[in-house]
């Protein structure tokens, strides 16, 4: 590939370069992926939303400012939830809706 | 006339010492001029002082004596400690108006109501005068009768106006009501008449209302029983023939006009003669015999002039009707009918219109579908035309408005392309898709047919507000918008905005937040672009120089979008990339979960395209510029270090499966790009097919776009042949309608759930009626899908039915 390098940077190169161009070069290209939360399960426990949208709470306001993203949340136990659900949720009982196990926040999606 | 007063005692003496000031008040003889009417020409001040100073002495005199005075007319009730005067000079003067009046005659050559007017009008000066000639009996005599409870007893004033009416009105009234009204017809008629004469007539029998036990109140018994009903029932009368007899010679066109005219003129020059308590009366009646009489006929009418566009006869004929309230709903459900009918009518013509150029363009083999701009603009015209007759013709009426709301929702929804004759009772209509067609043809860039984009952003909402499925509007819009922003085929982000800015104001914000998510993604993947370019220039000075890097590396526009926000799902594609790709995939993906924590990135690569520059001409000419997508990117880029491939080592290489490398290798092999061998489409997918690089390659365009040739959502067998192509159509269709059915669903089921947990007890048509209303912004919601929801519900024991069956029972 490397030999293609000269090439490519002459663009509007003389006729004896284009002869080592390849037949068909790649200008450019749109990579289309879909992001989500590396989750199994689709919908929050807590609010029964889908994890990537908003929790009920965001939903009503129908916000999607940034500052106020409604990302998931992990636990230590890997269970996942809306962090604006289980934040809410720990102010009563600080253990994970799923296994009752004391909750401890692994991460924050972002 | 006297030099001397009379004595104060003597009642004959008395009353003959003010007779002759009595006659020169009323002008007995007759010699007066009638307009002479001020005070030194009724009466000159000395006599005007002698005859009230008589009366005086005459009234205090006797009160001064004892009551054996009393008149026994009167006497009965005397007994009392004070003791007031006036009796006998009252029933003189009674007697003296009784037999004035009753001597007054016309002559000959005068009308009755002439001569009627003349007395009266003299009559009702000098009646004044008497008044205060009388002041003193009117003060004290006639008080003391009437506060003990006399009324047949009254004041001067009072007492001419009773004896007018008595002798006077009582027996000459027919006479007198007969002749106005031959006036009153005359001046119908157009011919001239003594207006004042009119009105002083009628006005006195207002005057002469007077109620005996209160006469200070107002009444008008007299104006009404002998003058006004009988005017309303000539009124009508005249009017119910005249408009019979004009009809049967005129057109109702000439009638709306002419009944126009009616009613003004007895508005504006009739009511002038009348007492204002007639006005309403007067409508009523004619409204009556003028337009409700006739309404049947005004209808008819009212719908030719619809036909004719005649915005002056409508907006006549709306301002009748308009007077009685009762008339306007008739008139409404016509305009609400007459709505729905043209809007039918124009659909109906545009679908003959287009059939016949399609029957004409024999070459056609397909027939290509209505075209949603004609369509949209068949709607619009209407929905203007008739806009325009509300606010011109209707004064923007509430009840108008509304008929035109109604109707041009009727229509636009549901109409013979939208929902074809025939089609199953619960089919979808047609008119979201058109719309959000319409709009991705606004939308999108294009390089022909741009005089045909001449419907604006504001009919798009026009026709929105009358959309009953929204919801389905929504999906339709965002598939197409989808298309748009991953193929960067929008022709600006600032009219995209626009819109999604228009429909949030006119729907919800909940309605949009899709739609706004999704340019937000792309949005986020422009700056993660940017970052990314700086991000793999830095990496590239790591190792080698950053020219060089770039260079090896083709530019990468990464479009990350979240997921269940897009209206498609992610499918896993076996694919091999192509691998001078790889590397700044890779680093994408290092960059971007390093930026996100707890995200994951799954590849789309059927929606992926991309550029490339082709030296496969002739030498000398510049290269080819083609877009394709990323498989056929895939492909050809094999075609670097060799020129034949078996379909086999295609397959081998790029990882794709048979369908796919055939639906994308199809239009190299149409261009004659590679040349396929042993030709033909059903030997395509044979393992040993061969095909060929064409180098040099001959076209007279420079840049070509493959990737439109390609559609990612066909199959194999859907480019070769057309009839399988409508079949995917209807199955995208049908697979359209099944996706929108399961989101009306749940949209209900959390409706009901809503209601329910506020209501806990509903019975079954409230939460019916509930969840109709609540869905009416997205869609109109059937009572059998709302009834499946509710089963679903109770089947998930979040309601539960009560005994009686009759109502539901909110559980937990």
């Amino acid at each position: 590939m490397a030999t293609d390098l000269g090439p490519i940077e002459a663009q509007s190169g003389t006729e004896g370069a284009t002869e080592s161009k390849p037949n068909f070069e790649i200008t450019k290209w749109t990579a289309v992926a879909f992001w989500s939360w590396d989750i199994d399960v689709d919908n929050c426990a807590i609010c029964r939303n889908h994890i990537m949208e908003p929790c009920v709470n965001c939903q009503q306001e129908a916000t999607f400012n940034s500052e106020h993203e409604c990302v998931a949340a992990w636990g230590e136990c890997n269970h996942a939830f809306h962090l604006h659900c289980i934040t809410q949720w720990i102010k009563s009982r600080n253990v994970c809706p799923l296994d009752n196990k004391p909750w401890k926040l692994a991460r924050c999606g972002k | 006339m006297a030099d001397t007063l009379p004595r104060s005692d003597d009642l004959e003496a008395t009353w003959n010492f003010v007779k002759p000031g009595i006659d020169q008040i009323l002008d007995r003889d007759g010699t007066s001029d009638i307009k002479t009417n001020r005070v030194q020409k009724v009466l000159s001040p000395r006599m005007y002082m002698e005859v009230y100073t008589a009366i005086y002495n005459y009234c205090v005199n006797k009160s001064r004596s004892t009551g054996h005075f009393q008149s026994d007319i009167i006497g009965k009730q005397m007994n009392q400690s004070s003791i007031l005067v006036g009796g006998e000079i009252y029933e003189n003067l009674k007697n003296y108006l009784k037999d004035y009046i009753s001597n007054l005659k016309k002559d000959d050559n005068v009308t009755f109501l002439n001569f009627y007017v003349r007395r009266w009008e003299r009559f009702t000066i000098g009646a004044i005068f008497l008044n205060r000639v009388f002041d003193y009996m009117n003060r004290y005599w006639v008080q003391k009768e009437r506060s003990d409870g006399k009324r047949h007893i009254f004041d001067a004033h009072t007492l001419c106006l009773m004896t007018w009416k008595e002798v006077m009105f009582e027996t000459h009234k027919t006479e007198l009501v007969t002749e106005i009204f031959d006036q009153l017809d005359l001046q119908r008629r157009g011919e001239l008449v003594n207006k004042s004469a009119i009105t002083i007539a009628i006005k006195s029998f207002v005057i002469l209302g007077i109620d005996p036990s209160d006469l200070k109140k107002l009444n008008l018994n007299v104006y009404i029983q002998n003058f006004e009903q009988p005017f309303l029932q000539k009124t009508k009368e005249y009017y119910t023939k005249m408009s019979n007899e004009f009809l049967d010679s005129h057109s109702v066109s000439e009638y709306i006009e002419k009944a126009n005219e009616c009613i003004i003129f007895e508005e504006k020059d009739m009511i002038l003669y009348l007492d204002s308590h007639t006005s309403a009366p007067l409508s009523t009646a004619l409204n009556q015999v003028l337009i409700a009489d006739h309404a049947d006929k005004l209808k008819k009418e009212f719908i030719l002039l619809l036909d004719k566009q005649d915005q002056r006869l409508i907006k006549l004929i709306y301002e009748l009707m308009k007077r009685d309230y009762r008339m306007l709903p008739d008139l409404v459900d016509t305009f609400d009918m007459y709505i729905k009918r043209v809007g039918n009518e124009e659909i109906d013509k545009l679908i003959d219109a287009h059939n016949k150029s399609a029957a004409q363009d024999s070459n056609a083999k397909r027939q290509p579908g209505l075209s949603p701009r004609d369509y949209l603009k068949c709607l619009i015209g209407v929905y203007k035309l008739f806009y325009n007759i509300t606010i011109e013709c209707f004064e923007n009426h509430p009840a108008f408005a509304k008929a035109l709301d109604y109707g041009c929702r009727c229509f636009i929804n549901n109409n013979s392309f939208a929902i074809p004759p025939g089609s199953p009772k619960f089919a979808t209509s047609r008119a979201p898709e058109m719309l959000a067609k319409y709009s991705d043809q606004l939308l999108k860039k294009s390089t022909k047919n741009n005089e045909q984009v001449d419907l604006t952003v504001d009919d798009i909402m026009t026709v929105f507000k009358f959309l009953a499925d929204k919801d389905a509007f929504e999906m339709h819009y965002r598939k197409n918008l989808a298309k748009r922003l991953i193929h960067g085929s929008s022709k600006s982000e600032a009219d995209e905005e626009i819109i999604i800015q228009r429909l949030q104001s006119e729907n919800s914000l909940e309605y949009t937040s899709k739609i706004t998510k999704m340019l937000q993604d792309v949005k986020l993947s422009k700056n993660l672009h940017d970052e990314f370019s700086t991000f793999i220039s830095q990496d590239g000075n790591n190792t080698t120089s950053a020219a060089t890097f770039r260079s090896k590396v083709p530019e990468l526009e990464p479009l990350i979008l979240a997921d269940n926000v897009w209206p498609f799902s992610y499918q896993p594609t076996e694919f091999a990339l192509p691998p001078v790709l790889e590397h700044s995939k890779n680093k994408l993906e290092t960059m971007y979960t390093d930026k996100h924590s707890g995200r994951i990135l799954k590849w789309l690569w059927p929606m992926s395209r991309g550029e490339i520059k082709a030296h496969i001409g002739k030498p000398g000419k510049p290269p080819f510029q083609f877009t394709v997508t990323i498989f056929q990117m895939a492909i050809l880029t094999l075609f670097n270090d060799i020129s034949t491939l078996t379909f086999e080592q295609i397959q081998e290489r790029t990882n794709l499966k048979a369908t796919q490398i055939a639906s994308n290798m199809y239009p190299f092999v149409k261009m004659k790009l590679l040349i396929q061998s042993p030709e033909g489409v059903e030997s395509m997918i044979k393992l040993d097919t061969k095909y060929t690089l064409n180098k040099p390659y001959r076209l007279s365009k420079t840049s070509v776009n493959f990737a439109a040739a390609v559609k990612n959502d066909l199959t194999f067998t859907a480019t070769v042949n057309g009839s399988a192509l409508d079949e995917t159509e209807a199955s995208e269709q049908k697979k359209a309608e099944k996706e929108l059915n399961q989101q009306r669903l749940m949209f209900l089921r959390a409706c009901i759930v809503r209601i329910m947990k506020a209501k806990r007890k509903l019975p079954h048509s409230s939460l019916m009626n509930e969840c109709i209303a609540e869905s009416q912004q997205r869609f109109n919601a059937k009572v059998s899908m709302i009834k499946k929801a509710v089963d679903n519900l109770i089947e998930q024991e979040y309601l539960k039915r009560t005994d009686d069956g009759e109502c539901y029972e909110y559980l937990a």
